[in-house]
C-alpha cells in the first residue's frame, strides 16, 4: 500500500472554486463562433417530449413470447413421429465446391459464370468491361490525439464508395456493385 | 432534447482545475483568468469543433502564454501599475463552515510548499494528470515530476501535524 495513500485520498476531497458565472460569459464571449461548432445533446431535460415507458414494451414482449411458445408446443404435440433408428443418420449432401470458389469472370460474388447462366437466364459472353469509380461521401474530422512521442496529431477520416458498373449492351443489362472505403491521415500538430 | 455547446460541458469539468493551475503560473487570481481565457479559447479554436480537446494541451497552452506573458515588459508593467497581492493558493479551494480543521491545515501546509513542488501536486491531484504529462506540460524529466512529486507529499505529511497543532499563521505572528 502506498505510504501517501491516505494524504492523496484527503488532498482529492478538497475542491478548487468553480469559475464564477461572469469569467464563464467571458468565455463564451471569447469564443465567438467556435463555440458553437460542437453540441451534444442532453436527454430528459425537455418536459415536453413524452418519456418513453419501459412497461409497455416489456408486455408486448412477454405475450409475444408466451404465444410463440404456445404455438410451437402445439405443433411439436400434433406432428410428433417415432425416429426410427434407420433414419437417424441421414448422410446431408456435401455443397456445392464449385459455387464456394471466386469466379474472378464473373460479376457478381460467390456465384460463376455458369451457374449465373444457367440459373438467371443472364449471359455469360458479351459484357464491357468493368467501370470502376471512386465517390468521395464526406471528410469526418476526428478529433486529436496524443502520440507518443508527444506531439499531438489529429485524424482525419475519408470516406469513399468504390462503384464497379458491369454493363451488357446486348440485352441492356447492367449490374452495380458498391463497397464503401476508408481512409485515415494523421496530421501532426504544434500548439502555436 | 435539448442540446448544449460541448465546450460547456468540458469547461464545467476541467475549468477549476486548469484555474487552479494557471493561479500558479501567474501573479494573481485576475490574471490567472486572463490566462486560462486565452489558453482555452486558443485551443478550442484549432480543436473544438471535434467536440473533443486533452486537457493536457490546455495546461501546456497556460504554461507556455505565462512564459511569453512573463517575458513582455509591457504586460509586467501593467501588473506593477495594478499591484495586486500574490493570494495563497489555499484561497483557490472551495471553503465551507463544514470543512474541517485538517483539511485547513492540510491547505495551510500546501501553501508553504515550495512552487515547483505545489504545480506538480496540482496537475497530479486536481489536474489528473499522468507523471508522463506532467513532464510534458512542465517541460521536465519524468524522474524529477516523480521525486517533485514524492517531496511535495512527505512534507504534507510531515507538516499537517504541526499546522493541527499551531498554524503557520499563528506561527507567524509569535
Amino acid at each position: 500500500m502506498n505510504e501517501f495513500e491516505e494524504l492523496e485520498r484527503d488532498l482529492r476531497k478538497v475542491n478548487p472554486k468553480t469559475p464564477s458565472v461572469h469569467f464563464t460569459s467571458r468565455i463564451e464571449e471569447a469564443l465567438g463562433d467556435s463555440g458553437q461548432t460542437a453540441f451534444r445533446r442532453i436527454p430528459g431535460e425537455d418536459a415536453s417530449e413524452p418519456k418513453p415507458s419501459n412497461l409497455v414494451p416489456f408486455i408486448l414482449t412477454l405475450s409475444a413470447g408466451l404465444g410463440i411458445a404456445a404455438v410451437w408446443a402445439l405443433v411439436s404435440f400434433l406432428t410428433v413421429e417415432p425416429i426410427s433408428p434407420a433414419n437417424e443418420f441421414v448422410e446431408q449432401p456435401a455443397p456445392n465446391p464449385v459455387s464456394q470458389m471466386e469466379d474472378e469472370q464473373s460479376p457478381i460474388h460467390g456465384v460463376s459464370l455458369g451457374e449465373l447462366e444457367s440459373q438467371s437466364g443472364m449471359p455469360v459472353d458479351g459484357w464491357m468491361d468493368p467501370q470502376v469509380s471512386e465517390r468521395f461521401l464526406r471528410r469526418v474530422d476526428e478529433g486529436v490525439f496524443e502520440r507518443p512521442n508527444g506531439v499531438p496529431a489529429r485524424r482525419v477520416r475519408y470516406d469513399f464508395m468504390d462503384d464497379t458498373l458491369w454493363l451488357h449492351p446486348g440485352s441492356d443489362l447492367r449490374i452495380r456493385s458498391s463497397t464503401p472505403r476508408q481512409e485515415f491521415y494523421f496530421i501532426e500538430l504544434e500548439l502555436y | 432534447m435539448k442540446s448544449e455547446p460541448i465546450w460547456k460541458a468540458w469547461f464545467a469539468k476541467h475549468g477549476a482545475k486548469l484555474l487552479l493551475f494557471a493561479r500558479q503560473q501567474a501573479r494573481n487570481p485576475y490574471e490567472a483568468e486572463d490566462l486560462v481565457q486565452e489558453a482555452f479559447v486558443r485551443i478550442w479554436r484549432l480543436y473544438g469543433h471535434t467536440g473533443e480537446v486533452a486537457p493536457g494541451l490546455v495546461y501546456r497552452a497556460i504554461r507556455r502564454l505565462a512564459i511569453d506573458w512573463a517575458r513582455s515588459l509591457d504586460r509586467r508593467a501593467v501588473r506593477e501599475q495594478k499591484a495586486y497581492l500574490d493570494a495563497p493558493l489555499s484561497t483557490a479551494f472551495q471553503h465551507s463552515l463544514e470543512s474541517d480543521e485538517k483539511q485547513q491545515a492540510l491547505l495551510r501546509a500546501v501553501d508553504r510548499l515550495p512552487d515547483e513542488q505545489k504545480e506538480v501536486l496540482t496537475l497530479k491531484i486536481w489536474g489528473e494528470l499522468t507523471f508522463d504529462e506532467i513532464a510534458q506540460t512542465l517541460e521536465l524529466s519524468l524522474n524529477t515530476v516523480a521525486s517533485r512529486y514524492r517531496y511535495a507529499l512527505q512534507k504534507l505529511k510531515d507538516w499537517v501535524p504541526e499546522e493541527l497543532e499551531s498554524p503557520s499563521k499563528e506561527r507567524e505572528v509569535r
